[in-house]
């Protein structure tokens, strides 16, 4: 059994992997976590702390990618930007996996009043798009990581809502589901140990998808001045700040927002690979 | 011919000073202010110095006429034609083509006659007397006249301005004479009347425009007529044919291209898009000293600074700000003097005056920085395991209030920043307004501070009013700083009131004055932009050599 499992893994990951580009994705998404993880001992600078004397420096030997407007190392602050960026997106994504799926799960199931209870509460939120959405809570929610954190995860609902509702409507009469309610299964166990499991795959694709999507969303929403709050490091707060520089240290602007762009590039091509895999009708149109 | 022009004018601006400056220099405390008469080349009574900024003349050494002056500006406008609308250095800045100030400064920072030709205060009579010059015509065509001067400044009183509440009542006993009638005496009531509230819109347009029409389309007595302003885009102005001193303006038209971003702005300049960049933000001024070119403005530009500064709240008494302790803690453990140097644009000061005029006090001991010193008054007022502080500032104050923050740390101070917009800040700032913790924000810089003061630390203020204190001795210091009739009582009281405001209560915190920059073609002559003031300029007298 064990075996049969580790040849499954081994068979799914060699699907995954097979074109050259999912393995270029995971590379740039392994570096960022790595270098998240491993900030501190990846730099010998402070992130927070700058040197007044060493302001919009250009690259050089000490600082590999120049310094900002208060004297901090970019290339730091770089690095603890990407533990940002990854722990809103991953967080964010999961806060609104897990509303949205529940959301999803229980009004196709129970239908009637709850369904149209929920159905308009989504369409209402699917009427605005994310990123205004995403300004107009901040206006409620405030600033910083936690706030940002909510806000991104309720603008993203709707997604899981309504890939959730399809999925349901589409299993929950088919017949191994109604030969567990005729033998008198909870609804409860119904949802969470028959219908849920096999909803699961295009979850795991859109999930996936959306992370990058939410750290573009952060990273924007910085550059617009609704991010977190300074001094914590923050790539769109970074291209916002650097793009005025960029005459004298055009660096400082320019190196985060390639940083945005391979990571989101990297879970963009990373969910596109999973959708393949788990997807045997789209197997080979990446 | 400009050595002419110069000297011409130099001796003008000597005989109008004689008369003394206001205060009560001169008899029976009553002085007077007047223009010579005599004209320069162009019939130009010229303040001193004002637009001759050292550039060479043309190859033959005559003015040139003709040409279109492109003026890069970065800040928003939104008011431009409407008496005490106008409140920003920007927004003056550009209105100035078409609307003239009755008065203007000269190098010394004194206030001489422009569009009036003489004026006179007199402390004991408790009135200012301005007389005007006749068959002067605003650009519709009606007259300026004493009526003009009476509804321009009731106008600027009635948009809730407080610079000229002291004028209780106005009147007009001919065509050419205006007089003010104090409630009590103030000596800066010139500076105010003539400078502030004296840039004369025409009556008969604004009344018949409205106040949203007229805004928007400046009509005044100026060297050149308002034709299009484009939102967010350009103000563009061309040449009065009928102005009133002879064979000015030289030039066809001024533009005012309204570019907000550093790059962008600073890119056009250098590709000869732009002819002159006078008000600028340090990114430009960094990108200047990158490329090796130097700011035109003058060394003496002392008028209508800008200071950059930390605004305790001082009244929430829920609020670790409310306690002298934790200001003077907070003053202390920041390095002012490196964190200006370090932020460029700006020169060090103590306190909310400008370092060697005749206000700035030596007396002010300041706060220079000592982190043990910050600790020990933590400690005092309760705070020796360290402190959370606000700093409430715009999006674009985020550099200040970072590297504020790290100096706080040292200390033991965590600062916590808040962004607000405008309209928030104008709020808490605003008559009603308060805040916790500190602002981060800029307010005006300029010789005369005891009117600055009074509009902050009084009751009647209009800035900050909410969150600072007002004190009984500070009230008193600036109430006779604006009543005194000698200059020596006038510096007395003011440098009390800055020595209370720093070091008795520590209420503000000067981060520095914003220097004056002027990067400027060579061609570009006469322009007097960043010459002798930050706001005040000399469209009249500018010309082109290209």
């Amino acid at each position: 059994m064990e075996r049969k499992k580790k040849k499954k893994g081994a068979a799914f990951l060699g699907r995954l992997f097979k074109r050259k580009i999912v393995i270029l994705a995971a590379i740039f998404v392994v570096f960022f976590v790595i270098t998240a993880v491993f900030a501190p001992l990846l730099t010998p600078h402070d992130p927070y702390k700058g040197d007044m004397l060493q302001i919009l420096k250009r690259p050089s030997a000490e600082h590999w990618l120049g310094t900002d407007e208060v004297g901090r190392d970019v290339l730091t602050r770089i690095f603890y930007g990407a533990r940002t960026s990854l722990v809103i997106g991953v967080v964010s994504v999961l806060i609104a996996a897990v509303i949205g799926i529940l959301l999803g799960l229980v009004s196709a199931y129970y239908g009637g009043a709850v369904n149209l209870v929920v159905s308009r509460i989504i369409d209402v939120l699917m009427s605005l798009p994310s990123l205004m959405l995403a300004l107009a809570l901040g206006m409620v929610f405030g600033r910083g990581m936690l706030s940002l954190m909510i806000i991104l995860g309720i603008s993203t609902i709707p997604t899981y809502t309504r890939i959730m509702h399809g999925q349901v409507l589409s299993i929950k009469n088919q017949d191994y589901i109604l030969a567990e309610k005729v033998v008198g299964a909870e609804n409860r166990r119904v949802l969470f140990s028959h219908i849920l499991p096999n909803c699961f795959s295009p979850i795991l694709v859109v999930l996936t998808s959306n992370i990058g999507g939410t750290i573009l969303a952060e990273s924007s929403l910085s550059f617009l001045g609704m991010g977190i709050n300074p001094p914590a490091a923050s790539w769109g707060a970074m291209v916002s700040a650097g793009c005025s520089k960029l005459l004298i240290n055009p660096v400082y602007g320019i190196a985060p927002g390639l940083c945005v762009w391979l990571l989101v590039y990297g879970f963009n091509v990373l969910g596109d690979g999973l959708r393949d895999v788990l997807d045997p009708r789209l197997r080979g149109s990446l | 011919m400009l050595t002419a022009v110069l000297a011409f004018s130099l001796a003008a601006c000597g005989n109008s000073d004689s008369g003394g400056k206001d205060a009560g220099q001169g008899s029976g405390n009553a002085v007077q202010q007047e223009s010579s008469g005599e004209k320069n080349q162009g019939g130009e009574v010229n303040p001193d110095g004002a637009g001759n900024q050292g550039e060479a003349p043309s190859a033959d050494g005559e003015i040139q006429t003709g040409g279109v002056f492109k003026i890069g500006f970065q800040a928003p406008i939104v008011n431009l034609g409407w008496p005490g609308l106008p409140a920003s250095s920007n927004e003056l800045i550009v209105l100035q083509p078409a609307v003239e100030s009755l008065a203007r400064y000269n190098t010394a920072g004194e206030l001489i006659p422009w569009l009036c030709e003489s004026f006179e205060t007199d402390a004991d009579a408790l009135t200012l007397t301005v007389k005007l010059p006749q068959g002067v015509k605003f650009h519709d065509g009606t007259d300026f006249n004493a009526e003009a001067v009476k509804w321009n400044w009731e106008t600027f009183q009635a948009a809730g301005r407080s610079e000229i509440a002291v004028i209780e009542s106005i009147e007009c006993p001919d065509d050419t004479t205006v007089v003010a009638h104090m409630s009590a005496w103030d000596n800066t009531v010139a500076d105010n009347a003539l400078y502030h509230a004296g840039f004369m819109f025409s009556p008969a347009y604004c009344q018949e425009a409205g106040q949203d029409a007229a805004n928007a389309n400046p009509v005044g007595t100026g060297p050149y007529k308002f034709v299009e302003w484009q939102k967010d885009v350009k103000v563009v102005y061309e040449k009065y044919e009928d102005y009133r001193i002879e064979g000015q303006p030289y030039m066809d038209g001024i533009e005012f291209e309204l570019i907000i971003d550093s790059n962008t702005i600073a890119t056009a300049y250098q590709a000869g898009e732009i002819d002159s960049l006078p008000v600028v933000d340090p990114n430009i001024k960094q990108i200047m000293d990158a490329t090796g070119e130097p700011s035109k403005a003058a060394d003496s530009v002392s008028g209508g600074s800008s200071i950059a500064m930390v605004a305790y709240g001082c009244t929430d008494e829920d609020s670790p700000t409310s306690k002298l302790e934790v200001r003077q803690a907070f003053a202390y453990a920041v390095n002012w003097e490196e964190m200006c140097q370090a932020l460029g644009g700006m020169y060090y000061t103590n306190q909310w005056a400008i370092p060697g005029v005749w206000s700035y006090s030596e007396e002010v001991k300041g706060y220079p920085h000592d982190v043990e010193k910050a600790k020990e008054l933590l400690a005092k007022a309760g705070y020796q395991d360290g402190v959370e502080i606000t700093a409430h500032c715009l999006e674009s104050e985020n550099t200040k209030a970072t590297m504020m923050q790290q100096y706080a740390a040292e200390a033991g101070i965590t600062l916590k920043i808040d962004n607000w917009d405008q309209a928030r800040s104008d709020e808490a700032s605003g008559i009603n307004g308060n805040w916790d913790g500190i602002i981060i924000s800029a307010g005006r810089a300029d010789t005369e501070t005891a009117s600055i003061y009074g509009r902050s630390f009084t009751d009647e203020g209009v800035r900050y009013v909410g969150g600072f204190l007002h004190p009984k001795d500070l009230v008193e210091a600036i109430a006779n700083a604006r009543a005194a009739r000698t200059e020596e009582e006038r510096a007395s009281y003011t440098k009390q009131a800055s020595k209370m405001i720093i070091d008795d209560y520590c209420m503000m915190s000067p981060i520095g004055i914003t220097s004056a920059t002027l990067y400027q073609k060579d061609y570009v002559h006469d322009s007097g932009i960043s010459q002798i003031h930050t706001i005040l300029w000399t469209p009249e007298a500018c010309w082109l050599s290209k």
